[in-house]
């Protein structure tokens, strides 16, 4: 208050005193995205001269020439513009490298940034726009410190994989928990529009995912979907379009280097069919790489209104992604409607709703969890000298690698997965005695899933006669309520609690069937299994599962400076043994914002957020199959059925002995923090260290194979992650019509199992004690054997041109006992780099993701670079393989039955999986409104997967499927979006 | 409002309900509450003890363990190590297919017992009776298999597990052989042939007298085994036609063949369908039994160049060409579907584990074994060489008894390769070493120790009663 009369006072004085050069100046004070900005602060340097911007973001203000005129807002970074005869500055705000004021989702309640005690990584909506083509899962990757994301399947409609700070399980899913506005969803975000995201937190230790207790240990992802807004209308339009060209085809042999290799290595062994011949003859070859592929194509159209008033405000969004896979035939539509709706009926009443409604078809015929069936690895193996279509112009069938034609599959295959999904909530809140609320948020989720197959009986040989049909139908229903109160407690300003206790209760149920016929009208197919022939085998299943849980949650903030919180859930879960089916999940964690104290508020000004923060705590991990704590008998699987009377008779055979103490995993974590801001938050980061001990790890322990149990799930062992995250962003530069701003966060995590059981320091020399869950141990590959070395080779039964093997322990047999450690196959450390320019409404954006420390089986080079008697081999095989004339270290010899050739056992396929990737350059224009009147507009223009440095030789290195890829593409975006 | 109070009060009684709400039942799995009830659901975990038959002898991990390392098959994708290692005999106790026999092994061995522990009053007595019986004779079918890949082994012989006593250390090899005898003969009360074709498959007291002939043979108890192949004389015959022996359309006519595992053309891989024709098959032809593309094996050429030339086998039991493609090393016509053999791992081919030439050359060997000096031996011998085209060896001959066990396991080779039983023939005989080095021209040369496998080691870490494997390994 009195500021504001010194100023007032001010500005009366400079009028009095005003100058003959003094004359207005005005203009519009916007955001980053043009949005005008109200109660901006605009003084003239060095004088108490000032105004603040309206509603509107408009100013005015009398000035000098050469003076400088300083605009500040809260969460922006300061800007200052010297006035040289100018009537108009308009002026664009650049936000802070981290703005401490916004409200940050935590988990039932939401809390300023500043006031933060655990780790939590935010993730900006706007963020989410580097990644166009793939699922929000995906649109993480770098986006926040310790967050591992890996591209997993880039097949239309495949998702990406997440791994929190290390995994830290054995049996149980390492994957984090997803919540979307408080309902969990099940294998990440992949049905979610992005343009509905407000915004992404991802809970990482223990104080902050514990009050998701049971759940937690391998991290939370908390998603917010946007909100009506109370003022004004909005109405947002995007629209993009991308072209996609596969990436990192196989250099493979074409017919004529087949025939030479095949003629050579196998002289009497290969009879060459007519077709292959007639193909030969005329100098042609088959690129079944090609045949099978094309150029993908991606559009995504999005379409929002939001509004409303003080009582009530809507959010309406509508989605339709629509992509074209580069393997024929492969493509994925996703239609995305949401509403949102909150609603205040008085002081002490609020109700509200989220409703989304997802349907999806997806059509893929490259089953990756098929590692040697699907397209993409008949199309590497299937030999060059073969034709797409015989002379009678039929599908050429009898490849050696006893596929079918991969033509005949991307033309005849019809497989679709069709997915309904509806999700909702609503709420009630009521405020009866002042900071005093009563929540109730119910809501569940319905998924329909269907899979219509058809196999053509054309396809070839392997396929049934008639053709063959199935149906798989499934359908998961959820439902929750939570029930929470909370309490707000202010002491002037000193003391500052909060405190919220909640019940929640879940249910989940999910059941599947399918229908399988063979020999059937190839017009209806799938619609039409009454008329098959023969029927079965068919299935069905079901299963249901609970989660009953307690929570409560204290937080305590001191004048700003020293911050607390307490948390604890309670979980009881169906999952486990009668009387373990509880877990305990406490946690604590404390902060310091030494910004705050006197001696660095008043002394240290380049200092503008200082917080130290540390925490413990204890979470849990619940993700097994269900009843594994009974015994159970299983009936009709095919292991346990016979034949008597050449009549199907089905078996029951137990398959789970009890485990009447099976409980939860639990990880002990505990974290030590420093987030900092300098120079008025333009450089802003956060340094964390945490360790992370989980502890009673659910496990398949090898029971004694007498019993005819192979394992049991137990608790044991004891495994470690420890690791630092580093995050930093910076506005490097921020002035009227030019900013620069970069991001950078790089995680290091390394895993050691500590314990197994029973004094074990390995399980089948999988697993060892104090290495890493993922390390190789493998047979050493040291090259081939050469002609002066044939005596030597000998000993072990080769001969030069065979592989040659490291015999450890020089017993002159080569065997398990030679394996040594290879390194592990999940990245040591992983991170981003981000920059973006802003110039005069232009904006570039550079994304770099990275990772490393690790080394990938690329079991393809088992197929291609060593003599393979039933598929194409690859370029360098043939010009490289090992022969008297020209000795080599690189490939074996084309010699069928050399032992080791194909790297099998041994470390030779392993392939360093170091890389860096530019994932996405985007250049954008901005039509700012005062341009177009009514609306801001950007058009922009992006490439995608623009380069990958690594020295990983398959398609690419982040695919979970090396020997049957969805290949990666490279991908020209453009795009369009509108803001009324 | 009314809305709001619901749910106070559904929260509350969700709170002291916690526990019921947490008690759910499966719904596609059974539990021991409610899994054994009547005879049918006894017999259904019958069904899984017969089904661990097919998971034992008609697997691929489990063929090669008795057919790789002799001199009668040899696997074509050399480039698996899994495979050479068990052509060359440089396998360690990690190999990944003794695990996998082992496994599979005590996997009916746990089947059967929960049968044969069953509560005398859960069925009335004929059931009771019939259902153990078949139990112990597959028991006995397993542990066998065992005793001869890996000689002594631990003896779970109930279906109980007592967490505290899980381990349970190596019996000898006679103990083992002990329980097999007793379980058989057990078997002896079944009948000699089921009446019902539904029955057909299951296990009769002739196929125990069978595999008692061949159980004490193989435990170096010549005279029992005599019994029995006597027993047997006047029950089965041979055929013809060596063709009918292997034909899907003749399964289970209780002619030669003794004792099938069954099988059938199921529409899928994984089914009851079997494996047999995808891994024996001709090869470069297209189609599952591709050269390598599956793994395959076969015989090798030392095998078929060993026969005569006026041998009938010779013809009867190989492909030297297929479908204009010539087979070097010949390919097998033992396990050939022509219906359903081109569908990859599901054809309907049953398996017979014993059939009646067998028990007639295991009479001529225990015969001579225990130096019987009567016809007996040359008249059993000759039944089998008759069929084949091949001239009688008489008391004429003036062989010796080690010249006649030589002649008797030829003729063991040629009537039964492919059969799985070479690998025991010729440690029986004592001549595994020789006639390895032999068909490799000396390129491998085992140990004597390799008459057994080792334990598997995942076995040894899984079980902290076993300490000591196999000598050797």
């Amino acid at each position: 208050m009195k500021k504001y009369i010194l100023t007032l006072l001010a500005v009366t004085f400079a009028c009095l005193a005003a100058h003959a050069q003094e004359y207005t100046i005005s203009g519009t004070v916007t955001d980053n995205e043009f949005e005008p900005l109200a109660g901006v602060a605009v003084f003239i340097e060095g004088t108490l001269d000032g105004t603040s911007t309206d509603e509107k973001g408009r100013y005015s203000i009398t000035v000098e020439q050469g003076q400088v005129l300083e605009f500040s807002f809260i969460g922006m970074v300061t800007q200052k513009v010297t006035i040289i005869k100018n009537t108009r500055i308009d002026v664009q705000m650049e936000p802070d490298a981290i703005f401490l004021d916004e409200a940050v989702a935590i988990g039932y309640g939401v809390a300023k940034k500043s006031d933060l005690t655990g780790a939590v990584s935010s993730v900006k909506a706007e963020d989410l726009q580097n990644a166009k083509i793939g699922t929000v899962t995906s649109a993480l990757q770098g986006l926040a410190a310790g967050v591992h994301v890996s591209t997993g399947s880039v097949k239309p409609g495949g998702d990406a994989t997440v791994i929190i700070r290390g995994a830290g399980t054995l049996t149980a899913s390492s994957a984090p928990l997803y919540i979307v506005d408080g309902i969990p969803v099940e294998g990440g975000l992949q049905d979610l529009s992005s343009s509905d995201i407000q915004s992404i937190e991802i809970l990482k230790d223990a104080s902050s995912a514990s009050i998701y207790g049971s759940r937690a240990s391998n991290g939370v992802v908390l998603v917010t979907t946007k909100k009506g807004t109370a003022d004004k209308m909005r109405i947002s339009l995007n629209a993009s379009y991308g072209t996609q060209r596969m990436l990192n085809k196989q250099d493979l042999m074409n017919a004529q280097q087949y025939y030479d290799l095949v003629s050579y290595a196998q002289p009497d062994d290969y009879t060459w069919s007519s077709e292959e011949l007639r193909l030969l003859s005329r100098g042609e070859s088959t690129d079944w790489q090609d045949a099978i592929t094309q150029n993908g194509s991606y559009q995504n159209y999005n379409f929002s209104i939001s509004g409303g008033s003080e009582k009530i405000q809507h959010y309406f969004g509508l989605d339709w992604y629509d992509q074209i896979g580069t393997i024929k035939n492969s493509s994925f539509k996703k239609l995305t409607a949401r509403y949102n709706m909150d609603a205040k009926m008085n002081d002490w009443f609020r109700y509200g709703v989220r409703f989304n409604v997802i349907e999806s078809t997806l059509k893929n015929i490259n089953e990756e969890s098929d590692p040697l069936y699907g397209t993409m690895f008949s199309a590497i193996s299937a030999q060059p000298t073969a034709p797409i279509f015989t002379e009678d112009g039929e599908y050429f069938d009898g490849f050696l690698n006893t596929k079918a034609n991969p033509v005949a599959i991307v033309d005849l295959l019809d497989r679709t997965t069709l997915k309904s999904r509806v999700v909702g909530s609503f709420y009630l809140e009521i405020e009866p005695v002042k900071n005093l609320k009563i929540r109730s948020d119910n809501g569940g989720e319905l998924v329909f899933y269907k899979t219509n197959e058809y196999e053509d009986e054309r396809m070839g040989q392997h396929y049934t006669e008639g053709g063959h049909a199935k149906i798989t139908s499934s359908k998961k229903r959820y439902w929750q309520t939570e029930n929470t109160v909370s309490y707000d407690l202010n002491v002037e300003d000193t003391h500052k609690l909060t405190v919220m206790a909640g019940f929640s209760a879940s249910m989940t149920e999910y059941e599947d069937v399918v229908a399988d016929s063979k020999k059937l009208s190839s017009i209806l197919k799938y619609w039409n299994l009454q008329g098959a022939e023969e029927h079965g085998p068919n299935s069905s299943y079901g299963v249901k599962s609970s989660l009953v849980s307690f929570y409560g949650r204290a937080t305590y903030n001191f004048k700003d400076r020293y911050l607390a919180t307490i948390t604890m859930r309670g979980d009881g879960s169906s999952k486990f043994a009668p009387g373990h089916r509880w877990g305990f999940f406490p946690s604590a964690a404390l902060a310091w914002r030494i910004s705050e104290e006197s001696f660095v508020k008043d002394n240290v000004n380049w200092i503008s957020n200082l917080k130290l923060r540390a925490s413990a705590g204890r979470l849990g991990n619940q993700e097994i199959g269900d009843f594994r704590y009974a015994a159970l008998i299983t009936l009709g699987d095919p292991t346990a059925n016979y034949v008597f009377g050449n009549a199907l008779a089905s078996g029951a055979q137990q398959t789970n002995i009890s485990n009447p103490d099976l409980t939860w995993e639990k990880a002990n974590q505990y974290d030590v923090a420093i987030d900092f801001g300098f120079l008025d938050n333009r450089i802003a980061g956060t340094i964390e260290a945490y360790y992370k001990r989980t502890s009673d790890l659910l496990w398949e322990v090898p029971l004694p194979l007498e019993s005819g149990f192979g394992t049991s799930l137990t608790n044991i062992g004891k495994i470690d992650n420890r690791g630092i995250e580093f995050s930093i962003n910076t506005v490097n530069i921020s002035k009227r019509n030019f900013s620069w701003t970069t991001g950078l966060n790089f995680s290091v995590n390394q895993n050691e199992i500590m314990e197994l059981y029973n004094g074990k320091t390995d399980v089948n020399k999988d697993l060892f004690v104090g290495k890493p869950i993922s390390d190789w141990y493998l047979l050493k590959n040291l090259g081939i054997w050469q002609i002066n070395e044939a005596a030597e080779a000998a000993k072990y039964g080769a001969v030069p041109g065979d592989r040659k093997v490291y015999d450890r322990n020089g017993d002159y047999v080569i065997n398990g006992d030679d394996r040594v450690f290879c390194g592990q196959s999940s990245p040591k450390w992983y991170g981003s780099f981000t920059t973006t320019f802003n110039l005069y409404g232009f904006d570039l954006s550079a994304f770099f993701t990275f990772a490393g420390g690790h080394y990938i089986n690329n079991d393809l080079r088992r197929y291609l670079d060593s003599y393979n008697v039933w598929g194409n081999m690859s370029e360098n095989y043939y010009k490289y393989y090992w022969r008297e004339d020209r000795p080599n270290n690189r490939y074996p010899a084309p010699r069928v039955g050399s032992a080791y050739a194909n790297g099998d056992g041994t470390d030779a396929n392993l392939e360093k999986g170091d890389y860096l990737r530019l994932r996405n350059l985007e250049l954008g224009y901005t039509f700012s409104k005062k341009m177009l009147k009514i609306m801001n507009m950007r058009v922009y223009v992006a490439v995608q997967n623009v380069f990958t440095a690594t020295e990983f030789t398959g398609f690419d290195v982040e695919s979970n499927s090396n020997s049957n890829p969805y290949p990666n593409a490279r991908s020209f975006i453009g795009g369009i979006s509108i803001n009324f | 409002m009314k809305k709001y109070l619901t749910y106070i009060i559904a929260g509350t009684l969700a709170f002291t309900g916690c526990d019921a709400f947490l008690d759910l039942e499966p719904q596609s799995i059974l539990t021991e509450d409610n899994a054994y009830n009547d005879a049918d659901d006894w017999n259904q975990n019958l069904t899984s003890a017969y089904g661990s038959l097919q998971n034992v002898f008609i697997g691929k991990y489990t063929i090669t363990l008795g057919e790789f390392g002799t001199d009668e098959v040899e696997p074509f994708d050399l480039s698996w190590a899994a495979y050479t290692e068990l052509l060359t005999y440089t396998f360690n106790a990690q190999h990944a297919f003794f695990d996998n026999h082992y496994r599979e092994c005590y996997g009916g061995i746990k089947r059967a017992n929960v049968v044969i522990d069953m509560p005398k009053d859960a069925v009335d007595e004929a059931d009771y009776n019939s259902m153990v019986m078949q139990a112990r004779f597959l028991r006995a079918i397993f542990y066998f298999d065992l005793v001869k890949m890996y000689g002594g082994v631990p003896l779970w012989l109930k279906s109980s597990i007592d967490r505290d006593n899980i381990m349970i250390g190596r019996s000898s090899v006679d103990e083992v052989y002990k329980v097999i005898e007793e379980d058989m003969k057990a078997a002896l009360g079944l009948p000699e042939s089921w009446p019902n074709a539904e029955d057909k498959g299951r296990a009769t007291s002739l196929a125990a007298k069978a595999f008692l002939a061949r159980i004490y043979l193989q435990w170096g108890k010549p005279d029992l085994a005599l019994q029995y192949c006597r027993e047997l004389e006047g029950k089965f015959h041979l055929y013809e036609d060596y063709a009918d022996i292997f034909d899907p359309n003749n399964k289970n006519q209780e002619y030669e063949n003794i004792f099938e595992i069954q099988s059938m053309h199921s529409g899928a891989w994984g089914q009851e369908g079997s494996i047999q024709h995808s891994y024996w098959g001709p090869r470069n032809v297209g189609g599952p039994t591709n050269f390598g593309g599956w793994g395959g094996f076969g015989p090798t050429q030392y095998l078929y160049d060993s026969y005569d030339d006026n041998d009938k086998r010779k013809e009867a039991f190989f492909f030297t060409e297929f479908n204009g493609v010539p087979q070097t090393p010949p390919s097998t016509k033992k396990f050939f579907d022509e219906v359903y053999g081109n569908q990859i791992e599901d054809d309907q081919l049953n398996f017979t584990l014993i059939r009646y030439a067998d028990v007639l050359l295991m009479r001529a060997e225990a015969l001579n074994s225990i130096g019987d000096q009567t016809d007996e031996k040359y008249t059993c011998l000759n039944q089998v060489r008759r069929r084949a085209g091949l001239a009688d060896i008489t008391a004429a001959d003036n062989l010796s008894q080690e010249e006649f066990a030589d002649a008797v396991l030829e003729e063991r080779l040629h009537e039964l390769c492919c059969e799985h039983l070479r690998r025991f023939d010729l440690i029986r005989f004592g001549k595994l070493k020789e006639a390895v080095y032999a068909a490799t021209d000396g390129e491998v040369e085992i140990k004597d120790y390799h008459v057994l496998y080792p334990i598997p080691e995942s076995a040894m870490n899984a079980n902290d009663a076993i300490t000591e494997n196999n000598p050797g390994y």
